[in-house]
Order: C-alpha cells, then sequence, then structure tokens
C-alpha cells in the first residue's frame, strides 16, 4: 500500500517534470498604488486551473475601488471614465465593521463592476467565479460563521479555519456572487443562514425585496439596500503575470 | 319632528356643500364609497372612464429621493395620479418623469403644459389644482415651499430637514399653526417617526420602561456623499445646487441634513422638551476641494436640557472609516440601544421588552399614513411641531460648532441668520466661507 502511495508520487512528479509546467502556486495581487493585496489559490478544475481569493474581498479593497470610482478624475474622465458604485446615502456596511470585514450589500453589476476595474489595474481579468468553480473552491473542511454562532453580524475575513484548499469562508459570513448560465446568483450562505443550509444548498437568485427599502427612485443599481448577507470573491483563470 | 330635524341637517348640509372646497370633496367622495360619478372637465380620460376621483399630487424637486416619494405616494393610492411638477432643472424633472412612469405608468406622466422648470415652478404647480404636494427640493428652499402651499389650503407631504437657518424655522413654525388652523395634513420626512418597531420602542419609553430618561447618545458615523463634477455651462449658482449636499446654505450641513434623523429621535425621546443650550465641536478634516462646498465633515454636541440632563450626537462623513448609526438611551431604572439599521431595540435593567411585530417599509408607511389622513380615515397628522423643533436642534448644534460658542436655543430661535443669496438666479455666486469657531457670529 505504501509502496503503491509512492509509485503514484513519482508517477505524479514524472508527468509534472516531463511537461515541463511548474505546479501553480499562491499569489499574491497586489492593487497597484496602495498597500493593499489580495492573495490568489490555485484550484484544479475539469476544465483547468483556476486561482481563487483566499479570503472574500474586505471593504479595505472595495473602498480603494469605491474611491477611485468617485474620484474627480475618474468623475470628469467622460467616456473613459470607469463606471462603478456611487456614494451610499446610508450605511451600506450597517455598522457591522469596516476595517477587516467582508464588503456587503453590492449588487451584481456592482461585483462585475469591480472585477473590471481590479482587471484595469492589474493588466490581468478578474472575474466573478462561475458557480461551477466555486463549487470546486469549495473543498472539504473550513469554518464557518452562520446563523447560530454569529449574532446576526458579518465577522472579520479568515476569522474561521480555511477549508482543505486553504480557503477562507466559503460557506457563511457572507454570501458570494457566482455567474450561472441563468445569470448571477448567491451562493455558499451567511451569517444569516442556518449551518445545515450552507455550501451549494443556498444558492439564491436576486429579487426586488434585496433593495425595496431604497427611499431613492430609480433605486440604486450599484447597491442592495436590504441584502446585507451579499458579498464577493475573485477568480482568476490566467493567474500570476510577469510585469 | 324627526322629520323636520332631517330637514334642518340638510339644508345645513347644502349650504356647507355650497362653499365646499375641492379638499373636502376628496375627503367625502372617498368616504361614501357608493358616490356616483363625478366629471371635472380637468380630469384624465381614463379616470372619467373608471369613475374615479383621483387625488392630484403636485411634486415640487425631482431628486432621487423626492422621486422615491413620489412612488410611494402613488403606490400608497391607485387613484393618485402626478398632476404637476417642478424643479429646477429640466434634465432632473425629465428623468424623475421616467422612472416614475416606469414603476407606475400612466398615473405619473404628466403633460408638458404641467412640467414647470425655475425657481418658481412651485408656485405653478401648487396654482396647478392639486390637492397635496411633495416638497423634496434642497432643504433650503422648504420654509418658503411649506409657506406657499399651506396658505393654498394643500396637503403637505415635506422631506426633512425642514430648513438651514432659524429665520427658516421661524416660518415653518408659522406654517404648522396654519396648517392646523385649516385642518390641512402637514406630514414630515423624519421617517423613524413612521416606524413600527420605533413607535413600538418610544411608547415603551415613554411609559417608564427605563425610569426617566436621564442620558441619550446618538451616532450617525457615515460615508461622504457624491459630488458632480463641474461642466463648462454651469453657472455658479448651478455649480452649487447641484451640489447641493455640499453647501451650508442649501443643505444645512450633513448634521442638519443627515443626522437630523438621530436629533429627532433624540427629540422623541425627550417627548419635545427643547433643550437650554449646547456645545459643540466640528471641523472639516478630510473634506477638500470646490466639490466638498463650505460644509464641515464632523460634528460632537452636547445638548443640555434643564436639571442636568444631556443628549449627545456624534455625526461624520468621512471615508473608509467605522460606520455606526445607533441610539443608546440610559434611563434612570434601565436602558435601551437601538439598531439604526433595523429599528429593533435591545433594552436592559428594568425591561426585557423585545419588539416581535411587524416592519414595514417606514417611507411606505408614510404615504399610506398621509393617503388615509386625507381620505379621512384617520385624523388630520400634523407633525409640525417636532418636525420644525427637531430642525431647530440640529441648526443649534451646527451653530455652536461653528460659532464655538456656547449657544442657548433661545437665541438660535431669535436668530436673524438667514443663510444664502436673497434672490435666486443662475448666474455668478461666490463661494461661501468655511465657517470658523471663535469668528463665525451666530447672527451673521
Amino acid at each position: 500500500m505504501r509502496y503503491e502511495f509512492g509509485l503514484i508520487v513519482l508517477v505524479c512528479m514524472l508527468a509534472s517534470c516531463s511537461s515541463g509546467v511548474d505546479e501553480p502556486k499562491p499569489y499574491t495581487q497586489a492593487i497597484p498604488g496602495t498597500t493593499y493585496t489580495v492573495e490568489m489559490v490555485p484550484v484544479h478544475s475539469e476544465s483547468g486551473i483556476f486561482w481563487i481569493s483566499r479570503t472574500e474581498i474586505p471593504w479595505d479593497v472595495y473602498d480603494i475601488f469605491l474611491q477611485f470610482i468617485n474620484s474627480p478624475d475618474n468623475l470628469s474622465a467622460g467616456i473613459d471614465a470607469v463606471t462603478g458604485p456611487t456614494p451610499a446615502y446610508a450605511s451600506v456596511d450597517r455598522g457591522f465593521g469596516r476595517t477587516g470585514y467582508p464588503a456587503i450589500s453590492m449588487s451584481a453589476q456592482a461585483a462585475d463592476s469591480f472585477t473590471a476595474w481590479l482587471s484595469l489595474r492589474a493588466g490581468s481579468t478578474y472575474q466573478i467565479p462561475t458557480i461551477q468553480q466555486w463549487n470546486e473552491a469549495n473543498a472539504d473542511g473550513g469554518g464557518a460563521w452562520h446563523l447560530w454562532n454569529s449574532e446576526k453580524t458579518t465577522h472579520p475575513i479568515a476569522t474561521k479555519e480555511p477549508n482543505s484548499l486553504g480557503i477562507y469562508d466559503m460557506e457563511g459570513n457572507v454570501g458570494e456572487w457566482v455567474r450561472t448560465p441563468d445569470g448571477p446568483r448567491v451562493v455558499g450562505g451567511s451569517f444569516r443562514t442556518p449551518p445545515e443550509e450552507l455550501g451549494l444548498n443556498s444558492l439564491l437568485t436576486p429579487v426586488q425585496g434585496w433593495n425595496q427599502t431604497d427611499p431613492q427612485l430609480p433605486r440604486s443599481p450599484w447597491w442592495l439596500a436590504d441584502a446585507d448577507f451579499v458579498g464577493l470573491r475573485i477568480i482568476s483563470e490566467t493567474g500570476e503575470t510577469d510585469e | 319632528m324627526q322629520i323636520l330635524l332631517d330637514c334642518v341637517s340638510l339644508a345645513k348640509q347644502e349650504k356647507q356643500m355650497s362653499d365646499v372646497t375641492r379638499r373636502d370633496f376628496v375627503k367625502a367622495a372617498s368616504a361614501v364609497t357608493a358616490v356616483g360619478a363625478v366629471t371635472l372637465p380637468t380630469l384624465p380620460g381614463w379616470a372619467i372612464q373608471e369613475n374615479r376621483e383621483p387625488i392630484k399630487i403636485g411634486f415640487i424637486g425631482c431628486g432621487g429621493r423626492g422621486t422615491g416619494a413620489a412612488n410611494q405616494a402613488l403606490t400608497a393610492n391607485e387613484n393618485a395620479v402626478i398632476w404637476a411638477m417642478g424643479d429646477a432643472f429640466e434634465d432632473r424633472l425629465t428623468g424623475s418623469m421616467n422612472a416614475l412612469v416606469g414603476e407606475q405608468g400612466k398615473r405619473a406622466e404628466v403633460p408638458k403644459e404641467r412640467q414647470f422648470v425655475g425657481f418658481d415652478a412651485y408656485k405653478k404647480v401648487i396654482d396647478s389644482g392639486v390637492d397635496m404636494v411633495i416638497l423634496t427640493t434642497p432643504p433650503h428652499f422648504r420654509p418658503e415651499h411649506i409657506a406657499a402651499a399651506v396658505r393654498a389650503k394643500k396637503h403637505v407631504f415635506c422631506e426633512k430637514p425642514m430648513a438651514v437657518d432659524g429665520t427658516g424655522v421661524r416660518s415653518v413654525m408659522e406654517s404648522t399653526k396654519l396648517a392646523k388652523d385649516n385642518d390641512t395634513n402637514l406630514m414630515s420626512g423624519f421617517c423613524w417617526r413612521y416606524n413600527y418597531p420605533l413607535r413600538a420602542t418610544f411608547e415603551q419609553i415613554h411609559n417608564g420602561a427605563i425610569g426617566d430618561v436621564r442620558s441619550y447618545f446618538a451616532t450617525y458615523y457615515a460615508a461622504p456623499l457624491w459630488t458632480k463634477p463641474r461642466k463648462e455651462n454651469w453657472s455658479d449658482m448651478e455649480w452649487q445646487m447641484r451640489n447641493w449636499v455640499h453647501f451650508d446654505w442649501l443643505s444645512g450641513d450633513h448634521i442638519v441634513e443627515q443626522a437630523c434623523h438621530s436629533i429627532d429621535k433624540i427629540n422623541w425621546a425627550f417627548q419635545n422638551e427643547a433643550p437650554v443650550s449646547a456645545t459643540a465641536v466640528g471641523g472639516r478634516q478630510m473634506h477638500e476641494g470646490d466639490e466638498r462646498g463650505n460644509v464641515y465633515d464632523h460634528f460632537g454636541v452636547v445638548f443640555e436640557y434643564k436639571d442636568g440632563r444631556r443628549a449627545h450626537l456624534h455625526c461624520r462623513q468621512m471615508p473608509f472609516s467605522y460606520n455606526d448609526n445607533n441610539d443608546y438611551i440610559t434611563g434612570s431604572t434601565g436602558t435601551c440601544s437601538v439598531n439604526g439599521w433595523t429599528g429593533s431595540p435591545d433594552f436592559a435593567g428594568s425591561s426585557d421588552y423585545t419588539y416581535k411585530g411587524e416592519n414595514p417599509n417606514m417611507y411606505q408607511v408614510e404615504h399610506n399614513e398621509l393617503q388615509e389622513a386625507i381620505r379621512g380615515d384617520r385624523p388630520t397628522v400634523n407633525d409640525g411641531d417636532f418636525m420644525a423643533q427637531s430642525t431647530m436642534m440640529a441648526i443649534l448644534g451646527r451653530e455652536a460648532a461653528y460659532t464655538g460658542q456656547r449657544v442657548s436655543y433661545e437665541d438660535v430661535v431669535a436668530s436673524t441668520t438667514r443663510l444664502g443669496p436673497t434672490e435666486y438666479a443662475l448666474a455668478d455666486l461666490s463661494m461661501p466661507v468655511v465657517s470658523e469657531p471663535g469668528t463665525t457670529k451666530l447672527n451673521r
């Protein structure tokens, strides 16, 4: 048995050497012009390798994006401006916490806008994961902030155990936007989800009720006034770029 | 004998009907469901066809929040129509109407002849034959608009705050009295007054759940609001108006424009008892550039009541910072904190009350209750006293910070300050100065 295992390892190593491809590694994506970074973890999937952020995107990083979008430079850039979230009138973080806490309440359009902005900044394509990719990254293990231990608030990212791929908060804390053939969905469950319903069991279709109490009309296309359980995570299909 | 009495009362009714106002008619018509079709020539075709007597809404100040309020008014009453609209800028009016038509269809279609643009648009809307008005321009203009609407005996929904200076609040106090005399509705946009959990919470507090309220601490820590970069063809006036939240004369500063919600809750807890005075700190630490006007980005106010009770407010609009919009109330026998997002209370000490009822959208509740009052299904609403006082308290806090002085409530009520230009035109307008504690005067 032990011999067989050793053989498999040896074969794998040889295969890896013979193909000349390095084992994909985690990497750190810097946000140019800031001290903030996003750690990306490789995941092997049927359709190849992709990298997924080790954590849910925290406010620290999302705020850089918001600041850029609403900077005078971007606002007066005309057709070259990046469109994205306008400042919210209400406290869209619900007072749960800002530094180190997952960004919440963004619409699917805002999540896409975030990845578009990051791609531009990083010179490499970032996206919202497909539901298949999300599921492949949702490996065994990992702790979760859920309805019964969260005290009805989000918690700082990466404060429960990671899963076997080293990824935090795939299940619980905040639900995460994913792409599906039927449009954007929110998956994984959140601090408001009972533990038995976490993971793929919690697949939510956005509805108007998620933005019912926005006192403005048109209602914000960027912020969800009634969906404090929605956050985001990103993927890259190309991995680290040499620049 | 009975027949005679009936005849007398009938004659009385006829006399009353002879000078009946349109407002009374709407009230009466909806009270008597079997009322026959009345086809006034001004009604839209569909209303005549469907035998319905619409409530005609005049909508003045067509921004995002105003459009939301108009949508809620239409949702509250399927017989309501947007009859006329007014705004300083045509693009804002058109955009607003398109959004409303998208939500409510033809009831929001306002013909060109009743779309009014300019600083006097409010007069034309009020004179266009409406039953009620929605007043949602920048707050600077509110006192004048409230006064005109109340004088014309229109029902009013007016967003908070009601004014930006003592001069404006005094006008609102006069309008409040006139609306009471006329028995017309005057509803404020202090929306927490229409939040079910918070109503239950303050009912508990007023009934002694935490003893006497000794101290109140309220927070409104939020992020900076939007800015609109200047366009070449905009005059100074247009640029300031389109960036109205950043100019004290238009918005009252964020303590008056935004944190007034927290101040109104303080006022609610103290049952509309005016504070004696206020001291405050405030400043402009993060705001830079002309787009951010002349407002401060943080205030800390202590309102002093007689008998040494105090209420504290901290508010700020700063980026990347911890946000919190809560209320922490200390009574002589217990405490209550209120989550500013949901309005749900957390009692401790002498009460363990928890709210288990419904929590409908408070913005919709406002308009449902206003329409019910207009129909006569509930007593006439007059929010004037508390809305004027809460606005006055917010101005008191701002003035204590701006001047650096301990300012008495009495003095701010009597203040002769009137912020902003006295004549309105899309023309040159100097940049208002940033107030400096120790230098800026209460009467300026």
